[in-house]
């Protein structure tokens, strides 16, 4: 009899799962993107394998053009009343409409929580809440050419010394024929602030109330910028478009692998891929790329939010952020994911990423200050004037401080 | 008995018959003027009361300010050095592209042989995507392999010639000119298939009028074809006036995304964009610099309506 | 024998400057090809040939598998109808519009003419970036948001058309409609049938770039569309870059495929202007 009643209970409690199952309503949510033609079937396998395993929701990926027109489509779409259910996202689209993000985070496990690589954390949350969720970053790294540079530099001054052998003009016509190092001030400035965090500075206090980017460890960081600029090619097009024979090594961000080998594949030179090398303080390299975004407003319903929530949470699974990452040329963003099979067989077979993903769980991120698109701008074109010679580290620094003051006052 | 009538009251608007014509040609305008209105005057509106306020995203349009916008970019030096950039590239690219127009299209309308194959390259110049266009010229501008310093190497190969060779995209001196050299090249074919037309309807009767006196080639081209193309010409200068004003998309393919080495071939519409788009988004202050924009080319373009008011030849 | 003597260095003078000239033509179009050259050209390459600095004139490698890969990317059938309906519905109400309103600025007279043309080109001056916002929310509003009607309806009008045909429509002699409203032609029927013929090259420049206009226009559409069915041709280009690089040999593959539709215009446009226009029995 016992048995019996066991049975009935639990079929009875099978059949009410199974009911609220069925009784799911289906949903539909819509993803926009700025993923190219070679992502996109990637994209695509994501969410067929999450819509196999949630049969009620329905994904619609829209692909809104490049990083640029995606920002432009959401701002319109803010204003037009007319935002998807989620989005892929720079962290400074975002922080001006936080009002208007749905937090994922509460939606999540602690375990999760703490999967997620500690550089990435902050990054994500906005007061006190992890807000959005990363999705497709990589990290500055450093690519060199085996020739000419048979040890990568492992800290500053080695790097300064390799630059400085390395810059040659061979045909004695007074100009350099080819440089040790290159950068792009005004169109990655990521580059000068990855310095500025291995020296140990950073732009603004704990608490964003003073501008701390001037203080000794910001003049050392940019100091160092200006030592390198007599060895440096300092241009705004990719470093691919000169490397290898004008440039011998440079740091640069990860995703930009298959571009920097080709061109010195075309050139008939092997590259290896190095961490950045060291600074006083750390050997950290600045993380970037987007995160992905869930909106709340009255014209997106709850079941769409939490389908939303759902497919973030799915996006940073280990074995779908790994897939992403080797299909895509991207690092994957939580840690256990880098002690999945398939990552560690990948890294077996391709060892440039060693040093990618070492460089990834010591990684950092931006602020996520209402004004750090200004800061950005600000110390990428101080920065830039360094690095062409038209200003000195102190002057830069005063100048980018005092243009950032006005800034915390808000 | 004439000195009280009222000056401002013109003759013609006591003549029914002009009420008249008025109304016909409001109709005609209509379907212009509705769908203008909407899409072009309305939102121009909305852009110069966005210069009034602060922009906020969440709450558009955001905080009144007043005339606080003007003051921000009239005390930012990227501003003024935007203005400076904007005026010395329309000061040389409209000219030098317009000559540039007038020779070819004058060249095109010669019975020479090829003819439509030289309208057609003249015409792939300004219809190849604008990407093809900037890989070749960044091509050409290469400092080590391209074709401009090569040119350079050569010349400088004859005797008490000793040309540097310039680093073309990173040298900020020379960010405007490559700027200029590269829109001129696309744009020429561009103007010249418009003179070309013009030049195409001017009616034999003078051509053959001129020929009976005797004139010579020359004198033709420039007693009456030129003449006679002033309406086209003054069209082609406006719309280039006004365009040059405008340049942006040439730069950011140009240097890949930045405004030139030091921002040295930042323009005003760069400037707009780049802190009301591509780094920042202060839509409130770019909206200003837009009405700063709008007045200097209507008053640009008043100055010429005036000036060549009377030199423009209606046949 | 004076008299053939010039006559000989006459003849040799025009044919030096003929020579020249053909030169100064020949020199022109080289310059001119480049671009589309290199377009031709990297749309063969292999992927590894195409960033070769200095660049391939020739490929080596001639990767004809270029064209298949680039069409499979997007649904560009579905793309080149949209450009080709959007491109040819504009382009003709465009005419009909600007034929009416340049008509009207040319030779009526009008309360508030000058003004208002004033007006129309102040239009031209501020950056088309600033009306995008305001335009999305009236596109949403009017409901037309990823339909035809917002890629079609706000373009059929051009004030560069309006402009440009103005001009030409000043150039023709007053006399004409003297003559014709003499003779009991109403404005509309003196319009059509004889001003419109007499400015056929004009009209059609306004036509070529118009379309052209339409074709490779991008921003709009990508903004006021959301699926795939709606899209043109230039945002199906966009495919071909991320935000590290581009894949050259395709995107060329597939602007060879985009610019064909063009050149087909422009032939057929230029073959209207050559035919040129016959003036006779203005009397």
């Amino acid at each position: 009899m016992r048995l019996h009643r066991m049975f009935l209970v639990g079929l009875i409690g099978a059949l009410l799962i199974g009911a609220t199952a069925l009784a799911q309503e289906p949903v539909t949510i819509t993803f926009w993107h700025a993923m190219s033609s070679g992502h996109q079937p990637n994209l695509q396998k994501l969410a067929d394998d999450f819509m196999a395993e949630y049969p009620y929701i329905t994904v619609e990926l829209v692909y809104q053009g490049g990083y640029g027109d995606l920002q432009q489509k959401i701002n319109a779409a803010v204003v037009g009343k007319n935002l998807p259910t989620i989005a892929q996202v720079y962290e400074n689209w975002v922080t001006p409409i936080a009002e208007i993000l749905y937090p994922i985070g509460p939606h999540m496990t602690d375990e999760e929580k703490a999967d997620i690589i500690d550089g990435l954390v902050e990054s994500n949350t906005y007061n006190d809440v992890l807000t959005t969720l990363p999705f497709n970053k990589s990290i500055m790294v450093f690519y060199y050419r085996t020739d000419l540079v048979p040890t990568p530099p492992s800290t500053w001054e080695e790097y300064l010394a390799m630059a400085r052998d390395l810059t040659v003009d061979e045909d004695g016509d007074g100009r350099i024929d080819r440089y040790g190092t290159g950068f792009r001030p005004a169109a990655n400035p990521e580059q000068f602030l990855t310095l500025l965090e291995q020296a140990g500075g950073s732009i603004l206090n704990e608490d964003w109330s003073e501008v701390t980017i001037d203080n000794d460890a910001g003049l050392a960081a940019m100091q160092f910028a200006a030592d390198l600029t007599p060895y440096s090619f300092v241009t705004g097009e990719y470093m691919s478009d000169h490397f290898p024979y004008k440039v011998c090594m440079f740091i640069d961000t990860s995703a930009g692998y298959y571009y920097n080998n080709r061109a010195a594949q075309n050139k008939g030179v092997e590259m290896g891929v190095a961490r950045v090398p060291a600074g006083p303080a750390n050997q950290k390299s600045m993380i970037q790329g987007t995160n992905v975004a869930v909106f709340d407003t009255d014209y997106i319903t709850q079941a769409q939010k939490e389908a939303g929530t759902l497919l973030a949470r799915f996006l940073i699974r280990a074995e779908n952020t790994v897939f992403w990452a080797i299909k895509g040329g991207y690092q994957p963003v939580t840690k256990s994911a880098y002690e999945t099979d398939e990552w560690i067989e990948f890294v077996a077979g391709h060892d440039y990423q060693i040093a990618m993903s070492e460089q990834m769980l010591d990684g950092f991120s931006q602020i996520l200050h209402p004004y750090y698109g200004d800061m950005r701008s600000i110390i990428a074109t101080g920065y830039e004037e360094v690095m062409m010679g038209v200003s000195t580290p102190r002057q830069a620094l005063d100048e980018i401080a005092a243009e950032i003051e006005p800034l915390l006052e808000d | 008995m004439n000195a009280r009538r009222r000056w401002w009251i013109r003759d013609e608007w006591r003549n029914p018959a002009y009420w008249r014509e008025s109304g016909a040609a409001y109709l005609y305008l209509l379907p212009s003027l509705v769908i203008l209105g909407i899409f072009v005057f309305y939102p121009f509106f909305s852009a110069f009361r966005l210069s009034l306020y602060r922009w906020d995203l969440l709450r558009p349009p955001g905080a009144y300010i007043g005339l606080g916008n003007y003051e921000y970019i009239f005390g930012h030096r990227y501003f003024w050095r935007a203005l400076w950039h904007t005026f010395y590239y329309v000061g040389i690219n409209v000219p030098v592209t317009l000559f540039l127009a007038i020779l070819v299209a004058s060249l095109l309308n010669k019975g020479l042989r090829f003819l439509s194959f030289a309208r057609t390259s003249y015409f792939l110049a300004y219809v190849s995507p604008l990407v093809a266009v900037t890989m070749v010229w960044r091509w050409m501008y290469n400092a080590d392999y391209g074709l401009l310093n090569y040119f350079i190497s050569v010349v400088n190969r004859l005797p008490f010639v000793n040309i540097n060779i310039v680093e073309w995209l990173r040298d900020p001196a020379y960010a405007i000119p490559a700027v200029i050299i590269m829109s001129v090249w696309r744009y020429v074919g561009y103007q010249a298939i418009i003179l070309l037309a013009g030049m195409q309807s001017i009616e034999q009767q003078y051509y053959d009028a001129a020929k009976v006196d005797g004139a010579s080639g020359f004198q033709v081209w420039r007693k009456i074809t030129i003449p006679l193309l002033t309406p086209q010409l003054f069209f082609v200068f406006i719309i280039s006036l006004i365009g040059s004003f405008k340049v942006f998309t040439e730069i950011h393919v140009l240097f890949g995304g930045t405004s030139g080495p030091l921002k040295s071939a930042e323009t005003l519409v760069y400037y707009i964009l780049r802190i009301g788009r591509l780094e920042t988004q202060h839509l409130g202050r770019a909206a200003a610099a837009s009405v700063v924009l709008f007045g200097i080319i209507f008053a640009f373009t008043l100055f010429q309506l005036i000036v060549t008011q009377r030199r423009v030849h209606y046949q | 024998m004076e008299a053939s003597r010039s006559a000989q260095y006459y003849i040799a003078r025009q044919r030096v400057y003929r020579l020249i000239l053909y030169l100064l033509l020949f020199a022109g179009c080289a310059i001119m090809l480049l671009p589309f050259i290199w377009m031709l050209t990297t749309s063969l390459k292999s992927s590894v040939a195409v960033l070769q600095m200095p660049p391939q004139w020739i490929p080596r490698d001639w990767a004809w598998s270029n064209y298949p890969r680039a069409w499979s990317v997007a649904p560009f059938g579905r793309y080149f109808f949209n450009s080709f309906f959007i491109s040819i519905t504009t382009t003709i109400g465009e005419v009909i519009t600007t034929i009416l309103a340049a008509y009207a600025f040319a030779k009526m007279r009008f309360f508030g003419k000058n003004l208002l043309f004033a007006g129309l080109l102040a239009t031209l001056m501020i950056p088309g970036e600033m009306l995008l916002i305001p335009n999305y929310v009236t596109i949403v509003n009017l409901g037309w948001l990823d339909r035809y009607q917002a890629l079609i309806i706000p373009w059929i009008v051009s004030v560069f058309g309006i402009f440009l045909l103005r001009q030409f429509f000043r150039s023709i002699p007053d006399e004409l409609w003297d003559s014709a409203r003499i003779d009991g032609c109403r404005r509309l029927r003196f319009l059509w049938q004889i001003v419109v013929p007499l400015s056929k090259p004009a009209i059609l420049t306004v036509a070529l770039f118009k379309f052209l206009g339409s074709w490779n226009a991008y921003q709009w559409v990508l903004i006021m569309t959301n699926t795939e069915g709606m899209r043109t041709v230039p945002v199906g280009l966009q495919l071909f870059s991320s935000e590290v690089g581009t894949a050259y040999e395709l995107l060329m593959a597939a602007s060879v495929l985009a610019i064909i539709p063009v050149l087909l215009l422009f032939f057929f446009a230029q073959k209207q202007f050559i035919q040129g226009i016959a003036r006779t029995g203005i009397k």
